[in-house]
């Protein structure tokens, strides 16, 4: 340890270098102990720190590095918030100018600016020593790698792996992202807005409700344009499904619907990290656009997602996450991803899940997209260039292996992140039926009117394939050949309701691709129609759940319609519709039940959206490419992902960050009759020509005065006091006073004394020389 | 009265999709095959199956919609009750046409009447259009109609793409 204060004037007696050793002795004595009281707590924070390997934060034994707080502020809590005059009068005589006034239960922590008069060691001592003082202390830089207190953070293995077992499977420390040790860089950032195009946010969840991005430009309900783009009362983002204003994400429990699938990727973007409820995201807090293009039925449309990938743009998102593949290449979705990275949008794209038979596939040989919009690509038989904002993400287990779902590519895919057993959130299950049709009873009452070209629509009251009655479109046998015959339905209301859906059981038999049911829905009374789905061949003679899709939310004179199309060659049995019902969501999750596991490179995907996100929390100027690099190049590399991903590796989010922290700068000046040098370590000034240092945020700079002959060193000033070495981090600025040496002593050691050289060695310097002046002395009081 | 008079393909899919084309090719899938063939006269049979190897050569003529269909030709279809519906390729009757630069209001209104389509939104102003393709034509013609055009930069379905859960 050193002490934050030593250095003496030179004596030419013997008694005075005595009396100097002496003095010297029992200052850093007083010191020692004062700064060991001082830092207990710290020392304690210090032992619950989690060793990293070779990382910046491994400390041993009791060495702490020096200045590891913010230069020249202080934090004091005053015992039952002395009178404010007192406190003011204090403050004049510290030097000390108020920062902040930080409420924490009920107390008052303040955070003051000292002048330079006192370092910050003298002030927290003088601070200490008044009896109105509560505590004082630096301002330290840590919190180092403290996890967060969500309650089912321990089931997030992507962000922490102590080989915890997660859902049964246990897993290897260390095969995570290192979350913790990147949070102490940086947890995320409220001025950076990733958007989800997704099956929607639920963003009423109370873990993901901090962090959703409201549209500064729009005043909600008003049922106004108020920034003029378009959209009428966007305040979370918009459904480019259904075009309407509610994002909200729709929960469909049929086998293969969507079950929350956009909600569970905002949750592991930035869940609301250290609210001591369900999970935290890779960002603690960012700002999560909700971008619906896809619905219940886990498709996303390519027009739904060029319009949210304009969204995105105008409205400031730096990051998409794009969890969905598809096996097309469409130029309008590569025009689209390139004018995001025009703008400096990343774009995070899942690699996918292995297709139809869920064994990942080699997308260098079986390109998908968007993920190979981030190699050259052919699309639609042009050629199309590698896009610098696409980052496609293959899905790593909990032992760092790819997941066996996962696909790969040693051009086509980037990275891997955790994709197999993670927890998020999920939307309430609490849902509302606002329509629902069995047409067992007076069928005819529901009000349904049909019509068309060759129109048989009713009801059949056959029970063979119903409970009881069906609606059907031909009740009688087979349909007709150039059919084009509809049924409507009553209207409904979604006034007040959220993420709404069409489904009901089908029994279906007709010609495949030619003949089949087509499901509209019409949000203004039958005005206007949107098709929403249709299905076409056969159900083999079972009647089965059939999701249809999206309803419009918050329109009060909505209506859906079946329409049955046919061609001129066979006809048969038809459609049979029962159960048509429509849901919403209702109310908000309950926060301790909706969180639910998941697997698949949509989950890898927003772990690395996340990460970008962070990077752009530290370093808001980068530039995609940079973005892309710095996740890229810093990424944990494993032998399973050799030659199936091109960075061969597994995201690391501390190193990532490392790589991107932006330089700060020390100043030095220099004034005083006498001239000397400032050197630094790491090196990077030498102040007779350099006086300016970059150096990286969050590192320790040394600085040490070297006097010229003739010069000597009388002190620091700014961020450092004293003479003794000047450890600061940087954004610093130092004065380093140097005068006139006085006329040399009659009996001089040479520069020995109590000089002390600056610089690291000044811990073997000063028992070295006090041994040397002690034998000195010795040696002349023998002589006598 | 509902027993179906002969069983069709058996194929169960969701989507109404490469119309007619796809209908003809997927007569001889080794599935079709099973249930479509036991009700056809064998030179009916042979006639198909000539009539499907030139809609197959003709094919190679076609762009990518006719990469999709052949595609279907080689997919195999389970015959299992489906409790999940195999995944859209794109939105039924839908088109995404894009023009090139420059060209009038009104020979864009003209083309697009011309092909039988609809717009159902301008995206970019004078170049991309999200059209419904109207008289149950298919996505596929409309596409080889639209693309016939010196105006039209490109013209592709509004392909679909599936969430990775």
């Amino acid at each position: 340890m050193q002490s934050p204060i030593i250095g003496t004037k030179r004596r030419s007696s013997m008694k005075k270098i005595a009396l100097c050793w002496v003095g010297t002795i029992v200052g850093i004595a007083t010191a020692v102990v004062a700064w060991s009281e001082l830092v207990s707590g710290d020392r304690l924070v210090y032992a619950k720190q989690k060793q990293t390997a070779g990382g910046m934060t491994t400390l041993s034994g009791d060495v702490r590095r020096p200045a590891h707080y913010v230069p020249g502020e202080v934090l004091v809590k005053f015992r039952n918030e002395a009178s404010s005059s007192r406190i003011a009068s204090l403050n004049v005589d510290m030097g000390a100018k108020e920062l902040s006034a930080l409420s924490m239960n009920a107390a008052v922590v303040h955070q003051y600016k000292l002048d330079g008069a006192l370092s910050v060691e003298e002030a927290v001592l003088k601070y200490q020593s008044n009896p109105a003082v509560e505590y004082a202390e630096p301002n330290y830089l840590y919190q180092l790698q403290a996890l967060p207190n969500d309650a089912q953070f321990g089931t997030l293995w992507g962000l922490h792996n102590t080989g915890q077992a997660v859902n049964g499977t246990a897993g290897r420390a260390d095969a995570d992202i290192d979350a913790p040790e990147a949070w102490d860089i940086s947890t995320g950032s409220p001025n950076v807005i990733v958007a989800v195009i997704d099956s929607g946010i639920a963003y009423d969840h109370p873990d993901l409700a901090p962090n959703i991005w409201r549209n500064p430009g729009e005043i909600a309900g008003d049922g106004v344009d108020n920034d003029n783009n378009g959209l009428i009362d966007d305040v979370h983002g918009w459904d480019f499904l259904m075009n309407d204003n509610d994002p909200m994400d729709p929960v469909d429990l049929n086998p293969g619907g969507n079950g929350g699938h956009g909600t569970h990727v905002a949750g592991t973007i930035a869940g609301a990290g250290n609210n001591g409820t369900g999970i935290t995201g890779v960002m603690w807090t960012a700002r999560l656009m909700a971008l619906k293009a896809g619905g219940v039925d886990r498709s996303l449309s390519t027009t739904g997602i060029i319009s949210a990938i304009q969204y995105a743009i105008a409205k400031g998102a730096r990051v998409i996450n794009a969890s969905f593949i598809g096996p097309e290449c469409s130029l309008v979705f590569y025009d689209a991803v390139r004018a995001a990275n025009d703008a400096g949008v990343l774009f995070v794209a899942a690699a996918g899940n292995g297709g139809d038979d869920g064994i990942g596939d080699d997308n260098d040989s079986t390109p998908n997209f968007p993920s190979n919009f981030s190699a050259p690509s052919v699309c639609a038989g042009q050629q199309t260039a590698a896009l610098a904002n696409v980052i496609a993400v293959a899905a790593t287990d909990q032992n760092d292996q790819l997941t066996t779902f996962s696909n790969f590519g040693a051009t086509t895919v980037q990275v891997a992140a955790p994709g197999i057993g993670i927890n998020s959130t999920r939307p309430t299950s609490n849902i509302t039926t606002a329509l629902f049709h069995t047409f067992d009873s007076n069928p005819t009452g529901l009000g349904y009117a049909f019509g068309g070209t060759n129109s048989t629509w009713g009801f059949t009251n056959s029970s063979s394939f119903s409970q009881l009655n069906s609606l059907t479109d031909s009740p009688t046998g087979s349909y007709q050949n150039n059919t084009d015959s509809f049924a409507i339905g009553p209207l409904f209301s979604t006034t007040g309701q959220r993420g709404c859906r069409l489904d009901s059981r089908v029994r279906l038999q007709t010609e495949l691709d030619t003949d089949g049911v087509l499901v509209e829905t019409s949000p203004n009374t039958g005005a206007s129609w949107q098709i929403i789905n249709g299905t076409s061949g056969s159900s083999n003679g079972q009647f089965v759940p059939f999701t249809w899709g999206d309803v419009a939310d918050g329109a009060a004179d909505s209506r859906f319609r079946f329409r049955f199309i046919s061609n001129a060659s066979q006809v048969f049995d038809g459609v049979y519709l029962d159960n048509i019902r429509i849901v919403c969501v209702a109310g908000r999750p309950s926060a301790t039940t909706d969180y639910q596991f998941f697997q698949g490179t949509s989950m890898a995907t927003p772990h690395v959206a996340g990460l970008a996100g962070l990077l752009l929390s530290v370093n808001p100027t980068l530039t995609v490419a940079q973005l892309r690099n710095a996740i890229l190049s810093t990424v944990d590399r494993k032998a399973s992902l050799s030659g199936r991903v091109s960075s061969g590796g597994r995201i690391n989010a501390r190193a990532a960050l490392t790589s991107v922290l932006p330089n700060s700068t020390v100043t030095v000046n220099k004034v005083g009759a006498g001239t000397g040098t400032v050197t630094s370590n790491p090196a990077g000034i030498d102040c007779r020509a350099t006086c300016n240092g970059q150096f990286p945020q969050g590192s320790t700079v040394n600085l040490t005065a070297t006097p010229d002959p003739g010069s000597v060193f009388a002190g620091w000033s700014g961020d450092c006091t004293g003479t003794g070495p000047c450890s600061l981090t940087p954004n610093g600025t130092v004065t380093a006073t140097f005068n006139i040496a006085p006329p040399p002593p009659a009996a001089s050691e040479g520069g020995g004394g109590c000089a002390i050289a600056p610089g690291a060695t000044g811990d073997i310097l000063l028992p070295t020389m006090f041994l040397i002046s002690l034998a000195v002395l010795l040696w002349r009081m023998r002589r006598r | 009265m509902f027993p179906p008079r002969r069983r069709n393909g058996g194929i169960d899919s969701d989507s109404i999709r490469c119309s007619r084309l796809t209908k003809l090719v997927s007569v001889i899938t080794p599935f079709g095959t099973e249930n479509a063939m036991t009700c056809l006269p064998d030179l009916f049979h042979r006639l198909t199956q000539l009539v499907t190897v030139m809609m197959c050569v003709s094919a190679v003529w076609f762009s990518t919609s006719c990469e999709a269909t052949n595609r279907n030709v080689t997919e195999p279809h389970a015959l299992a009750p489906s409790t999940k519906p195999p995944a859209k390729r794109f939105a039924p009757y839908e088109v995404l046409v894009k023009f090139k630069g420059g060209i009038s209001q009104q020979r864009i209104v003209s083309l697009l009447r011309e092909s039988r389509t609809d717009v159902i939104a301008e995206i970019q102003q004078g170049r991309l259009y999200h059209v419904r393709t109207l008289d149950d034509r298919s996505v596929e013609s409309t596409i080889t109609q639209l693309t016939s055009y010196p105006e039209v930069e490109y013209a592709e379905p509004n392909y679909r793409y599936e969430t990775q859960k």
